[in-house]
């Protein structure tokens, strides 16, 4: 290679990033797209462009289109998208292949504050909002409450809090076990809460959940550069000037938001967050600053389309997609792990 | 750039790491920083970029107290090749040593012709050019460290701090990462400073040692006042043997064995 081509390679490689962003945005429009024509009634896409911008319709197609299948697919969508992102910061910022949304235990604090709603019917809200609000507060309590405990002098080093996240799952994994031992006939709400699944999908979740995934996203998205750095390592960040306890503490608790955000009104969905990141590094490569966009729409695009299944599959019941996730997800990661050749590290 | 270290003592919380380090560095100045382990030589270095910031004591930047500088104004004057350069994830070449950029630029901005051209030239001096679209994990020790190197460079740095840059690298290799380093002193006036354990590649390459022992500057100056036997012997509690190598033209040092 010649030093003329540093400048040329440059630009290669930000044209591909362009290319990669075009093509899956445009695979995500053709996801929504086809979902929202599938289900029991089967509606074509010119009718579905004819319903999403004003043309000719039918009364009860649109209502189907408009009422039950759009929120149920944009926020799978929003879902699938946060997950995939926070795996994606929280695999960068612990710099390791285990970690995912969930790694800090967030998903058990939330199960337990889902299981006091449906179980003791305890909630700071009554209603459609009564599970969502109380799992997203108690995803809250639990990084509140491993972030403190992981702080040592002042410093939070990556690897006590990725312990104290692994004790405080099991602290609240097993308060939920307690009220599991007490739900009585309420048992398969939890269970099926847990499973994780987008059938309460409304607009009126989508609302509460679209806020606060844009803000975690911008934010993660805002300080991939500084990810890129820390992934090298926290010395290496700190000699090239990053300010690392700032772009630590924005990645954890925009990833925590967008991840509590997601769990709140879908439940526990395996998978996502821990293997598109994976899929996505093999494809584009470890920079951040094009795997997390790549995430972030991938994990769109798997979620829609294994919700759909979900769905469909044994019609007119539906089946936990966090099921379907992984059922799918994991051989076909898999096959990708054997695949590729020559590499090391992940 | 002149680099003034004025009696800076740092502690991890119990007694002193360092107790009182003065010394002062000058353009195209190599000092090597010697001593046992846990001497505190890493921290010292670590002290000089304020990775960790002094207890007391000052560090001056051509004449400025580095403690009113920003760390991006810091990282952009001071380049720090570190001792565990592994990187585990397969960054390419040309990405890493494009890290080298990051604190002279904004947060939204993207890498300009300036940046590109800079990058350039800092692969060129340590030629690691034709690997630039290699991953980190494809490429051999010797060359990694070149790459460290090069994205220190790419800092566009007045001082350079290395921390052990030969350890692990073979005999071949490790002459051609001092000889480079060396060119670079003299080439760009950088005022480095080396953090080693090997006595005899210290005596060749380094202007000036500088001792340390317990935390404390236990001699510093030129190589034939600060390598003599006897400081040898007080401080590494090890009998050895210091003669001039006319092949050379340096000090060699023979350890001969442990001092009871």
């Amino acid at each position: 290679m010649e030093a003329a081509d540093i400048g040329a390679l440059h630009t290669k490689k930000l044209s591909l990033w362009f290319l990669i962003t075009v093509i899956l945005v445009l695979l995500l429009l053709g996801t929504v797209i086809l979902a929202l024509c599938i289900g029991p009634v089967g509606i074509s896409v010119g009718e579905i462009v004819n319903i999403l911008f004003g043309g000719e319709a039918s009364w009860s197609h649109r209502t189907i289109i408009l009422e039950i299948r759009l929120p149920r697919v944009l926020l799978g969508g929003l879902v699938g998208a946060s997950l995939a992102i926070a795996g994606a910061g929280m695999q960068g910022l612990f710099r390791n292949p285990m970690a995912s949304p969930y790694v800090l235990g967030i998903s058990s604090g939330a199960a337990f504050g889902a299981s006091l709603s449906i179980v003791l019917g305890f909630s700071i809200v009554s209603g459609l909002f009564a599970v969502p609000v109380m799992a997203f507060i108690f995803s809250f309590i639990t990084l509140v409450l491993v972030y403190n405990i992981a702080k040592v002098n002042g410093r939070v080093p990556v690897d006590t809090l990725l312990l104290a996240g692994i004790a405080i799952a099991a602290f609240f994994t097993a308060l939920v076990s307690f009220m599991k031992y007490l739900a009585g006939e309420q048992l398969s709400s939890i269970v099926f809460w847990m499973m994780g699944g987008l059938w309460d999908a409304r607009w009126e979740f989508f609302v509460f959940v679209l806020p606060m995934v844009a803000i975690g996203v911008v934010l993660i998205l805002v300080f991939s550069r500084d990810l890129n750095v820390l992934m090298i390592g926290e010395e290496h960040a700190v000699n090239l000037g990053i300010n690392v306890p700032l772009a630590r503490n924005v990645i954890l608790v925009a990833s925590s938001l967008v991840t509590a955000a997601a769990v709140s009104v879908s439940g526990v969905i395996a998978f996502v967050g821990l293997i598109v990141p994976h899929m996505m590094r093999l494809f584009v490569g470890p920079d951040n600053r094009i795997l997390l966009p790549a995430s972030c729409l991938v994990g769109a695009i798997f979620m829609i389309w294994t919700d759909t299944l979900a769905r469909t599959i044994i019609a007119p019941e539906e089946l936990p997609v966090g099921i379907i996730t992984a059922i799918l997800g994991a051989p076909f990661f898999l096959y990708l792990l054997k695949r590729r050749k020559g590499v090391t590290g992940w | 750039m002149r680099l003034v270290i004025q009696g800076v003592c740092f502690s991890y919380g119990g007694s002193d790491v360092l107790a009182d380090v003065t010394f002062e560095a000058s353009d195209g100045e190599i000092i090597g920083v010697i001593g046992p382990n846990g001497s505190g030589k890493t921290t010292l270095l670590k002290c000089i970029n304020r990775a960790l910031s002094p207890r007391i004591g000052t560090v001056l930047i051509d004449g400025r107290d580095y403690s009113e500088l920003t760390r991006r104004e810091i990282a952009g004057n001071i380049g720090v090749v570190p001792q565990n350069s592994v990187v585990s994830f397969p960054f390419t070449v040309l990405d890493i040593v494009m890290m080298g950029r990051t604190p002279s630029m904004e947060r939204f901005e993207r890498e300009s012709e300036k940046d590109l051209e800079i990058v350039k030239k800092a692969m060129e001096v340590t030629n690691v050019v034709e690997l630039a679209d290699r991953t980190m994990d494809q490429i051999s020790g010797g060359e990694k460290q070149r790459v460290v190197i090069a994205r220190a460079l790419a800092q566009k740095p007045k001082i350079l701090l290395l921390d052990e840059p030969t350890l692990h690298l073979d005999v071949n290799h490790q002459l051609e990462i001092l000889d480079l380093i060396r060119k670079l002193a003299r080439s760009e006036k950088l005022t480095v400073i080396i953090v080693s354990h090997d006595l005899n590649l210290a005596s060749r390459y380094c202007e000036k040692l500088i001792l340390m022992n317990a935390g404390k500057i236990a001699a510093s100056g030129e190589v034939t006042e600060v390598l003599t036997e006897k400081n040898i012997e007080s401080v590494f509690k090890v009998r050895a043997a210091v003669s001039y190598d006319r092949h050379l033209g340096a000090y060699t040092v023979t350890p001969i064995e442990c001092c009871r």
